[in-house]
C-alpha cells in the first residue's frame, strides 16, 4: 500500500486511527505493529513473512549479543553479531543482487544459467538496514536490547518509513517505543507535514514524471539540445518530490502516531557543492553508510589514501544499494570521484567563487548523476548526453522543445520555487506579521492545506499515472 | 509552546474531512456503469486465496475503490479545472485545440510501422482478388490532419500525409478515393466533432460526395436533404478521455433524404430488425454518436426501397456509421462488416450475397493499428 492512494487515505489510516485512539495506551504498539503488518501485506502478502523472519533474527539476535557481552563474552558476542550480518545481507544478496550476479557470470564466462527472476520485495533495502543497525548498535553499547518482540516489531514494521524510509536507526527512536505522548500539537504538526508531501508527490512528481516519461520514451539520440535538458530537469524534480514528499508524509504520519522520525531532505538542490548535496539528500541513508561502513573502516583518521579507499567503498555501496544494475555503480563512484575530488581542491575555490557559480556548479553536476540513474543502458546514457550537449543532428531546439517548454512553464517554474526554502521563508515570515492575530493566521493556514489536500484527492481519484520511484530500491 | 488556535482547527478539519468522506463512501450505493466514461466501473473483487496471495485482489479492490469514489465526475472536473490553470494543453493523449476543439493525439510511437505494413499488403491482396468489383478504398484522415491550424502550437503528431499517400500510391489507380482536399476546404464549416473523435455528419456527406464523384455515380445533393439538429448535447469520447470540464457540447445533424426511401435494417442477421437507420434511444445516453445504425455490430444488412440490383459490402470501423446512411439511398441492400467480430470467409459472403461493389471504409489511425484486417483475405 502507498500513502498517495483512496484506499490509504479513506479506508486504512481513518480506521487505525480510530483503533489507536480509542485503545488504552499499553494496546497501542500492539495495534500500531498489527496494522503495519497488513499494510505490508496488503502489497506483499506473501514476503511478509521474509519481513517477520528478519524481524525475528534480529530479535533474538540483538538479545544474544547483549547477554554474551554483558557475561564478557566479547568474541562470541561478535560471532553473533557475524551471524546477524550474514543473515541480513544474505536475504538482501538473494533477493536484490542474485539475477544480477547471474546474468554477469553468463556474461563473462559464456554461460547460460538460468535466472531466477524473483521479484524483489518491498521495502527490503530499507527494513534490512534498520534491523542491521539495531544489531550493531547493541554490540556497540549504543543501543539496549528491546525484551517485547510487539515493540521490536512495531520499530521494524512501522507503516510509516517500512516502505521506503527515512531508515530510522533503533537507538533515536528507542525510547519512543515504549514512552511516547502524543499531542494535537504534534498531531497538527504531523498533519501539515503529511498533507505537504502529499502534495509534493501527487501534484508536483507525478505530473512533472508525465514530462519526463514522454522525452524518455523518445530515442535518446533524436532530442534536440532543449528537449534533452527540460527532460532531465524533470526527471530531477521528479524524483526529489517523489522521495522528499513520501518522505514528509512518513515523518507527518510518525508525528500523528507520537513518534518523531530524523530528516531525510533538507532542500539538497540549494547545495553549492556535490559533498553539500549529499548532505541533504537522502540523510539518512547517507548517515547509515557513514555510521557502518565509513568510520569503521577508518573513516579520515588513517591517512589520505585510505580515506580515498574508504570513500570509494562507501560509494561503490550506495549505488549498487540503488538498484541492481551497472548504471548504479557507475553512478555511485560517479559520485565518489567527485567527492574525492571537491575535498581535494575543488571545496576551496567553490567557497571563494560567488554564490550563482556554486549553485550551477552543482546543479550541472547532479543532472549528468540523473543521467546515469534514469537510464540502465550505457548506450542510452551516452546517447542522452550526447543529445544534452548538441552532438547530434535535431539541432539546439526544434518544435518539440517549445511545445514541452511552454505547455510545462508554469509548473517548472513552481518546483523550482518549492525546491528552495522561499515558500518556508514566506510562511514564517506571515506567522510573524500574523502573530497577533491567530483568528487570521489559522483561516488562512488552514485554507491552504486542505485546499493541496482536497487537489490531492482530486488528482488520485483521475489519476491515470501514479508511479512510486523508490519502490525498485 | 502551548496549543494554538490554527493547530486545533488543522486536527478538527483534517480528521473530519477524512472521516466524512469514508463514511460517505462506504454507505453510498455502487453504480456499476459510467455513463460519462462510457465503460462498465471496476467490480468489487471476490475475497479468494489464490488472488489474494498473487496480489490481485488488492490491486482489483485498490481499481474499485478509484472507480466508485463519491462524486467522481466533481474531482475529475476540479482536477481539469487545474490543468487548464497550469496552462496544459494536453490530458491523456488529448490536445485542448483551439474554438473549443478536442483533438486526438498520435504519435510516432502509437504506430507499429511493421504492422501497418502487414495491413497495407493486406489490403492490396483483397483489392487483387477482388478487382472484378466496384471496388473503393477510402482512409479518413482524424481531426489532427485536417485542423492542423487548431492544434497548440509546435504540438507534434503523427504524420497521416505519409500514410494515406503510401497506402494511395501502391493500390491501382482509381481505387482509393482522397478526401483530404475537399476537407481541408471545408476546415471550417464544422466537420468534426469538438469533443469526439468521429466527423460530423457534414463529414461524412462530404466523404461521400467525394466517393459518388470517384464512382462516377450522382450522389444527392445537400439540397436533396432535411437538415436537422437531433441533439444539442453531446459530449463524445475525446472528453471522457480528456475530462475538460469547461468543453461545450456538440450538435449531431442527421440529413434525411426529402425523397421518402424507407429500409429495412437486419442487425446481426435478425437479432434486430428495424425500418430506421437512427437509433434515437442513444441520445438520451451518453454514447450518442452510436444513434448512427447502432453503434458497433458484427454483421449489419440494409434492404432499401432503391430497387436497382445493386449490392454494396461495406468493411469498415465506425466512421462508416454516419456515412452509410448517405449510401443506404444509392444501393438496394448495403452489408456492413465489422472485421473485429467476423469469423466467416469473406470471399464466401461476396458470392452468396451477390456483392456488385465493395468499399473499405476506416480512419487512419484505426487502419493503421486494426488487428484484425486478416479478415479481409479469409
Amino acid at each position: 500500500m502507498v500513502f498517495s492512494s483512496l484506499l490509504f487515505l479513506f479506508i486504512f489510516f481513518p480506521i487505525i486511527l480510530l483503533t489507536y485512539y480509542i485503545a488504552p495506551i499499553k494496546y497501542r504498539n500492539l495495534i500500531l505493529f498489527i496494522f503495519s503488518i497488513f499494510f505490508y501485506a496488503w502489497g506483499e502478502p506473501v514476503y511478509v513473512l521474509l519481513m517477520i523472519f528478519s524481524t525475528l533474527v534480529d530479535f533474538t539476535h540483538g538479545m544474544l549479543v547483549e547477554k554474551l557481552k554483558e557475561s564478557g563474552e566479547i568474541k562470541k558476542a561478535k560471532l553473533v553479531l557475524l551471524s546477524a550480518m550474514v543473515i541480513n545481507l544474505g536475504l538482501l544478496g538473494f533477493f536484490k543482487y542474485s539475477d544480477f550476479l547471474i546474468g554477469n557470470i553468463n556474461l563473462l564466462l559464456g554461460l547460460n544459467i538460468p535466472l531466477l527472476n524473483l521479484a524483489l520485495p518491498i521495502g527490503i533495502s530499507f527494513y534490512t538496514f534498520q534491523t542491521m543497525s539495531y544489531t550493531i548498535d547493541i554490540y556497540r553499547g549504543e543501543a539496549k536490547a528491546q525484551k517485547n518482540i510487539i515493540s521490536f516489531g512495531t520499530y521494524v514494521a512501522l507503516f510509516p518509513q517500512l516502505i521506503a524510509g527515512p531508515i530510522v536507526q533503533y537507538k533515536t527512536i528507542a525510547d519512543q517505543l515504549v514512552n511516547r505522548k502524543e499531542s494535537i500539537k504534534q498531531f497538527s504538526y504531523g498533519i501539515r507535514r503529511f498533507i505537504i508531501g502529499l502534495g509534493k508527490k501527487v501534484l508536483l512528481a507525478n505530473n512533472i514524471g508525465l514530462l519526463w516519461s514522454q522525452i524518455s520514451d523518445m530515442k535518446a539520440a533524436n532530442l534536440s539540445v532543449v528537449t534533452a535538458w527540460i527532460g532531465i530537469m524533470a526527471f530531477a524534480f521528479q524524483i526529489y518530490f517523489d522521495f522528499s514528499g513520501y518522505s514528509d508524509m512518513a515523518i507527518g504520519l510518525g508525528n500523528m502516531f507520537g513518534f518523531d522520525f530524523l530528516e531525510n531532505f533538507n532542500y539538497p538542490y540549494m547545495s553549492k557543492s556535490i559533498t553539500e548535496f549529499w548532505r541533504r539528500w537522502h540523510i539518512s541513508l547517507g548517515t547509515w553508510f557513514k555510521e557502518y561502513v565509513y568510520i569503521p573502516l577508518g573513516g579520515n583518521r588513517k591517512g589520505f589514501i585510505k580515506q580515498i579507499r574508504n570513500i570509494l567503498i562507501v560509494w561503490l555501496l550506495t549505488g549498487i544499494w540503488h538498484g541492481a544494475s551497472w548504471n548504479f555503480v557507475l553512478w555511485g563512484l560517479y559520485f565518489g570521484i567527485i567527492l574525492i575530488i571537491e575535498k581535494l581542491f575543488v571545496l576551496k575555490y567553490l567557497k571563494r567563487i560567488p554564490n550563482i557559480f556554486s549553485h550551477i556548479y552543482t546543479i550541472l553536476l547532479a543532472l549528468f548523476s540523473w543521467v546515469i540513474f534514469a537510464f540502465d543502458n550505457t548506450v542510452q546514457i551516452a546517447d542522452y548526453l550526447k543529445s544534452m550537449f548538441g552532438l547530434t543532428k535535431s539541432g539546439f531546439i526544434d518544435g518539440q522543445g517549445i511545445y514541452f517548454l511552454y505547455t510545462n512553464l508554469i509548473l517548472i517554474i513552481i518546483l523550482a520555487a518549492a525546491s528552495t526554502d522561499i515558500p518556508k521563508r514566506i510562511g514564517n515570515w506571515l506567522m510573524l506579521r500574523l502573530e497577533n492575530q491567530q483568528i487570521v493566521l489559522s483561516i488562512v493556514r488552514n485554507f491552504i492545506l486542505i485546499g493541496i489536500f482536497i487537489l490531492s484527492v482530486a488528482y488520485l481519484v483521475d489519476s491515470s499515472y501514479n508511479p512510486f520511484l523508490y519502490f525498485r530500491f | 509552546m502551548k496549543t494554538s488556535l490554527s493547530d486545533k482547527i488543522t486536527v478538527i478539519s483534517f480528521v473530519l474531512i477524512i472521516f466524512i468522506l469514508s463514511i460517505t463512501n462506504l454507505i453510498s450505493p455502487n453504480i456499476s456503469f459510467s455513463e460519462n466514461e462510457n465503460r462498465y466501473l471496476a467490480k468489487k473483487p471476490n475475497l479468494e486465496w489464490e488472488t489474494i496471495v498473487s496480489g490481485e485482489y488488492s490491486k482489483n479492490f485498490e481499481e474499485y475503490i478509484i472507480d466508485h469514489f463519491i462524486h467522481r465526475d466533481k474531482w475529475v472536473g476540479l482536477k481539469s479545472l487545474s490543468e487548464i490553470a497550469m496552462l496544459k494543453k494536453e490530458n491523456n493523449s488529448v490536445f485542448f485545440a483551439k474554438d473549443g476543439y478536442l483533438i486526438e493525439k498520435h504519435l510516432d510511437k502509437d504506430i507499429d510501422k511493421e504492422h501497418l505494413e502487414r495491413n497495407i499488403q493486406r489490403l492490396i491482396e483483397f483489392t487483387n482478388k477482388n478487382s472484378n468489383m466496384n471496388l473503393s478504398i477510402m482512409l479518413i484522415p482524424t481531426a489532427s490532419n485536417i485542423l492542423k491550424d487548431k492544434l497548440p502550437s509546435f504540438a507534434q503528431i503523427y504524420d497521416q500525409d505519409k500514410l494515406i499517400d503510401t497506402v494511395k500510391n501502391r493500390l491501382e489507380s482509381g481505387i482509393f478515393v482522397d478526401v483530404r482536399d475537399i476537407f481541408k476546404q471545408n476546415k471550417d464549416n464544422y466537420i468534426y466533432y469538438k469533443t469526439d473523435h468521429h466527423y460530423t455528419t457534414k463529414g461524412a456527406f462530404l466523404a461521400y460526395q467525394e466517393w459518388c464523384k470517384a464512382m462516377g455515380a450522382n450522389g444527392l445533393k445537400e439540397k436533396d436533404f432535411n437538415i436537422n439538429p437531433v441533439s444539442k448535447n453531446f459530449f463524445g469520447t475525446l472528453y471522457s478521455k480528456s475530462n475538460l470540464y469547461t468543453t461545450k457540447p456538440d450538435t449531431i445533424y442527421t440529413y434525411i433524404p426529402k425523397e421518402k426511401i424507407s429500409y429495412e435494417v437486419d442487425y446481426n442477421m435478425g437479432e434486430k430488425i428495424t425500418d430506421t437507420l437512427y437509433e434515437t434511444s442513444y441520445l438520451d445516453k451518453k454514447d450518442k454518436y452510436s444513434m448512427f445504425l447502432n453503434g458497433n455490430n458484427p454483421l449489419v444488412k440494409i434492404k432499401s426501397s432503391n430497387k436497382n440490383g445493386k449490392n454494396l459490402l461495406v468493411i469498415k470501423d465506425s466512421f462508416a456509421h454516419s456515412f452509410v446512411p448517405f449510401v443506404a439511398n444509392d444501393f438496394e441492400n448495403v452489408h456492413m462488416i465489422d472485421l473485429r467480430y467476423f469469423n466467416m470467409s469473406m470471399e464466401k459472403y461476396i458470392e452468396e450475397n451477390n456483392i456488385t461493389d465493395v468499399l473499405v471504409l476506416y480512419n487512419t489511425i484505426n487502419f493503421a493499428t486494426d488487428p484484425n484486417m486478416s479478415g479481409l483475405i479469409k
